[in-house]
């Protein structure tokens, strides 16, 4: 008797550290980035990526679990992926491949269920030609590469879970990336929606609109987009490694996307940009 | 005089039945081992993953002294050394199955051999970078086999021992390992 409650145990000890929701999966990029290379004009070019995470279908009890949700909470819009159902990390290898040292930037953005983010298209002050261009989420900063070398690092997933919060403060918000960006988010309890920026309106003032979101709403990243800069030639490998806390991605993960593509959700993001700006005459 | 012939007579009667106490015979029937060791994956696989701490466990029954069978779990943890990225980043693997071990005893000392099926889990894909697990798969079959000494201490119940078990995982692209142990038994 005493010896199948020792089996008992240790069957139940195994399950529980196989059954562990906690452990990572790795999604390798498809394919590496290259930056640095002099074009026909004299000018680097810069390698922009995007990886979409595949999460499946959304179950009928989830979508009642969310609508339940956003019943309580209307007229906030729920997502299928909020924060903290994924808790995703970037890690990438930097090979600079010219025989000078050199720096390279990687700079974060992404796109969630209802908006993208491109800072590059957005222009918040067209009066001013000196002003900073708009930021990026995450990233950014010159990171040495020596000539030959090999440089390693990564995203965490606190940068990550900070990231997506920012991306819906600015893009469902409408709060201005570099408050969003320059301020600590990632425990923020929620946010409140203001008025669409004007960059070409002269002292124009943003003013709170709607209901504050609240963080059962925050909508999770489901894109990570890249963008890779060099001063010497040099190659990007990253993977994006995500613990899955809900059991939402697809267990053949980017394979899923070409073997079993209808089990996948396809997310039709809009790209941000609430004000086209005209420069100024 | 007299006395002293009397006393030693006695001393050298009780000297004459006391002869040396023979060892206890080791217990048989259900039995546990809890044991602690590494494991080192051969071949091809050892450059994508670091040795790696391990832990054991037996579970089982001597259906006589010279054969046991029981079942097995095992887990151990090991740094992936896959090309970066990733960097620095581990996984666990799992196998549990049933087994079979043959024994020969001398005195205090006794070896086996023993061999058996499984299954092996990996906790994540981090060996799908060099195709040593194909996307979506996690689970194999598992076989083993391997021999080992063991020593009987004092307590009938208590031996303590020594194994190594090869291994292979055919549906991790047949990866091999050797799993070595410290173990201790316990048998009810």
């Amino acid at each position: 008797m005493r010896a199948l409650s020792s089996v008992s145990i240790a069957l139940t000890g195994l399950a529980g550290l196989v059954g562990c929701a906690n452990d990572p999966v790795y999604i390798p990029a498809p394919d590496t980035m290259e930056a640095g290379v002099v074009d026909m004009t004299g000018a680097r070019n810069e390698a922009k990526a995007s990886l979409t995470l595949p999460i499946k279908l959304e179950s009928g009890d989830d979508r009642r679990a969310r609508d339940a949700l956003a019943a309580t909470l209307d007229p906030v819009l729920v997502p299928y992926v909020k924060v903290g159902d994924i808790e995703v990390e970037i890690e990438w290898t930097i090979t600079n491949l010219d025989d000078n040292d050199g720096q390279a930037k990687i700079e974060l953005n992404g796109a969630n269920e209802y908006f993208s983010y491109d800072p590059s298209i957005l222009v918040l002050d067209p009066n001013d030609d000196e002003a900073p261009p708009t930021p990026g989420l995450a990233g950014d900063v010159p990171i040495d590469v020596a000539a030959g070398r090999r440089v390693s690092g990564l995203f965490t997933e606190d940068q990550l879970r900070e990231a997506s919060i920012d991306l819906d403060q600015i893009t469902r918000g409408n709060i201005n990336p570099f408050r969003a960006t320059l301020t600590i988010s990632k425990n923020a309890a929620s946010f409140q929606p203001v008025t669409a920026p004007m960059p070409d309106v002269a002292d124009y003032e943003q003013t709170p609109v709607g209901p504050e979101v609240p963080r059962e709403a925050f909508a999770e990243m489901t894109r990570i987009d890249l963008v890779f800069k060099a001063d010497r030639h040099m190659v990007l490998a990253y993977d994006v490694r995500v613990r899955d806390l809900r059991g939402i991605l697809h267990e053949l993960l980017l394979t899923a996307v070409t073997e079993k593509p209808d089990e996948l959700t396809m997310f039709m993001p809009m790209e941000y940009n609430p004000a086209p700006a005209t420069p100024a005459l | 005089m007299h006395r002293f012939v009397v006393i030693a007579g006695a001393l050298a009667v009780l000297a004459a039945r006391s002869d040396t106490a023979r060892a206890r015979p080791a217990s048989t029937g259900w039995f546990a081992e809890g044991g602690l060791g590494a494991v080192a994956f051969l071949s091809k696989a050892s450059k994508d993953a670091k040795l790696g701490p391990a832990f054991n466990l037996r579970v089982g029954r001597d259906l006589f002294s010279w054969l046991s069978v029981g079942v097995t779990l095992a887990a151990s943890s090991h740094e992936a050394t896959v090309p970066p990225p990733p960097e620095g980043e581990w996984f666990q693997l799992y196998r549990g199955g049933a087994d079979a071990r043959l024994t020969g005893s001398f005195q205090r000392i006794a070896v086996f051999a023993e061999g058996g099926l499984g299954l092996a889990v990996i906790s994540s894909n981090i060996l799908g970078k060099v195709m040593i697990t194909d996307p979506g798969e996690s689970r194999s079959i598992a076989f083993q086999a391997g021999a080992g000494v063991e020593y009987q201490l004092e307590n009938r119940h208590y031996a303590v021992g020594l194994a190594g078990d090869g291994f292979v995982i055919p549906q991790f692209d047949a990866i091999r390992g050797i799993d070595s142990r410290l173990y201790l038994r316990y048998t009810y």
